[in-house]
């Protein structure tokens, strides 16, 4: 089974600390980043399938870095865990860093696995549907190219009872 | 009978001509005796009369006063009358002009009371208005002071929940552990009272269920962090206790009183509630002299720390350092707090101290944090003052003088 990869971010270690505990015990992979640098050098190695990303982080924002990252990893699920809010700042994530959910500390650790496992639940049926859509498209340029070669040859038909008649 | 004085006013009368005073008097044309003559009356009844009369002297009215009284004989018949005439008319105008310098004295006496209590009043309403104004004052300082409490709530806010955060989740996964723990031990219970009455076959089924479990669960993992989990989660506590510690220092309304205080400390205690605004900005740099204790009201001197710190950090655009240099010499003790920042020109510099000057947007600054703190430090007998350089930051620095007892 795929492994989801899962990147934490926060300035302050206790807090990664936490996290991982929170986590351990499932079927994640992790990683913990401290500051944007760190957490951009794994979002370049590894296919991380879901950020929860503190707001303040040293030198920038989580909702400045969320944006950025969302424009090259449009698929990647953003969290954000944050220990202050204001309208302002709700307005300005929900708008730029497209968020999934945001989270205020403290947070629930059980909520927490909850909203991970059903983002990721979407996330796959996300991914499973364009998958399936490019199957479809690919089945169709397939099928038209045969009926271009061997014109009448996709036309299927059929008699009363549902039998498929061959001429 | 006349004496001289009578005979000086009417010099024409004797015994023979005109004898009557009534003959001589200007203002009596009928020349009868007047009518309110008292020896008339004394005649009449025989008892002493008194008149007091105006005469009228080419022009001059002269007031005199006439006294009659009998003289009888032996059988008591009255046998002649005295009339007894005095001028009062000096007395009299004397008198009047006592009464009159009275009137204007306790009229003046009047002025001056009404005066003084009118004065009184406005010593009270100016002692009320001075009171009114220091409360003013004591409220304005107090709300300035909540203002940049208010300002800070986010970062306060932020030092706060970020260790709740982590000491809630490591509680719930403490209890998770627990939880693991407690099964352990059951099983070892069981094992042992399978062990002892020599059941090793179920004995061993129950030591495999427990490595199972122990492999399921990842308890050397647990145990391994467990330690760990603890004291990171007392550190978090530690981190709350301090910052609700120094910002119930700082906050209180009482405004504190005056003592002997380290100035190191308050700017330690001050840091910790400021800490939120410094950390992304600035690299702190602290150069603590070992400076004498001053006698000051901590909260206030708080206060000022408070406001030349976030107005540091605000300074500074990326990343900078700020620098807190604490020393003193014979007579006083300096605080210096230099930013990297932006700076400010000479004519910005030149008003930081006045109320409501701000640079900052509109809700972001009261434009009062600096100017009372001015205040503040003025009231603790020290200076501030500021230089700044555009681009290259601003430098405060605060003095406190030393009591030496």
């Amino acid at each position: 089974m795929h492994k989801h990869k899962i990147l934490l971010i926060d300035d302050e270690q206790p807090i990664l600390n936490a996290l991982t505990r929170v986590f351990h015990n499932s079927s994640y992979e992790l990683f913990t980043a401290t500051s944007a640098e760190q957490a951009l050098g794994f979002l370049e190695r590894n296919n991380i399938d879901l950020i929860i990303c503190d707001y303040q982080l040293g030198g920038m924002n989580g909702i400045d870095f969320l944006e950025n990252i969302s424009k090259d990893n449009p698929d990647i699920i953003n969290i954000l865990l944050t220990a202050h809010a204001d309208l302002d700042m709700a307005i300005d994530a929900i708008n730029r860093a497209v968020l999934y959910k945001f989270i205020m500390k403290p947070w629930n650790d059980n909520n927490l696995l909850i909203t991970v496992r059903r983002a990721l639940e979407q996330r796959d049926l996300i991914i499973e549907n364009k998958r399936l859509m490019n199957e479809i498209k690919k089945r169709d340029i397939y099928i038209k190219q045969l009926e271009k070669e061997s014109p009448g040859i996709t036309d299927i038909k059929r008699d009363d009872s549902g039998n498929i008649i061959i001429e | 009978m006349t004496n001289n004085k009578v005979k000086q006013w009417f010099p024409d009368m004797t015994k023979l001509y005109k004898p009557y005073c009534y003959e001589h008097l200007i203002s009596n044309e009928k020349g009868q005796v007047c009518v309110y003559c008292p020896l008339v009356s004394t005649f009449n009844d025989g008892k002493i009369h008194e008149q007091i009369v105006d005469y009228d002297f080419e022009g001059h009215i002269r007031k005199f006063r006439l006294i009659s009284s009998p003289v009888r004989d032996s059988s008591g018949s009255i046998i002649y009358g005295i009339e007894l005439i005095e001028d009062i008319t000096d007395k009299v105008n004397s008198e009047i002009l006592l009464s009159e310098k009275n009137q204007q004295l306790e009229s003046a006496n009047k002025f001056l009371a009404d005066s003084e209590k009118a004065l009184k009043n406005i010593l009270y309403d100016m002692k009320e208005a001075h009171e009114k104004l220091k409360n003013t004052q004591k409220q304005l300082i107090q709300s300035e002071k909540l203002a940049s409490i208010g300002q800070l709530a986010a970062g306060i806010a932020h030092e706060i929940n970020n260790p709740v955060g982590y000491i809630n989740s490591n509680l719930s996964t403490l209890g998770k552990y627990i939880e693991s723990f407690t099964e352990i031990l059951r099983a070892v219970e069981i094992f042992q009272v399978y062990f002892k009455d020599d059941q090793i076959d179920k004995a061993k089924n129950v030591l495999n269920e427990l490595y199972e479990f122990e492999r399921n669960n990842d308890i050397k993992y647990m145990i391994s962090d467990v330690d760990n989990l603890l004291r990171e989660t007392k550190e978090g506590v530690d981190r709350i206790k301090k910052i609700v510690w120094d910002l119930r220092t700082f906050s209180r309304a009482d405004m504190g009183e005056r003592k002997l205080s380290d100035i190191n400390k308050i700017i330690e205690g001050i840091l910790s509630i400021v800490w939120n605004e410094i950390k992304y900005k600035a690299n702190l740099k602290k150069e603590y002299g070992e400076i004498p204790l001053i006698d000051c009201n901590p909260q206030e001197i708080g206060q000022v720390f408070i406001n030349i710190l976030v107005n540091a950090a605000q300074a500074i655009v990326d990343k900078g350092l700020i620098t807190i240099k604490t020393y003193n010499d014979e007579e006083k003790v300096f605080i210096e707090i230099s930013d990297t920042g932006i700076g400010m020109s000479e004519e910005v510099s030149s008003k930081v101290f006045d109320p409501f000057f701000t640079t900052k947007e509109v809700g972001k600054g009261t434009g009062l944090g600096l100017s009372i703190s001015y205040d503040l430090v003025k009231k603790h007998n020290g200076d501030i003052y500021v230089k700044s350089v555009q681009g290259q930051g601003t430098t405060f620095t605060i003095w406190f003088p030393i009591i030496r007892r």
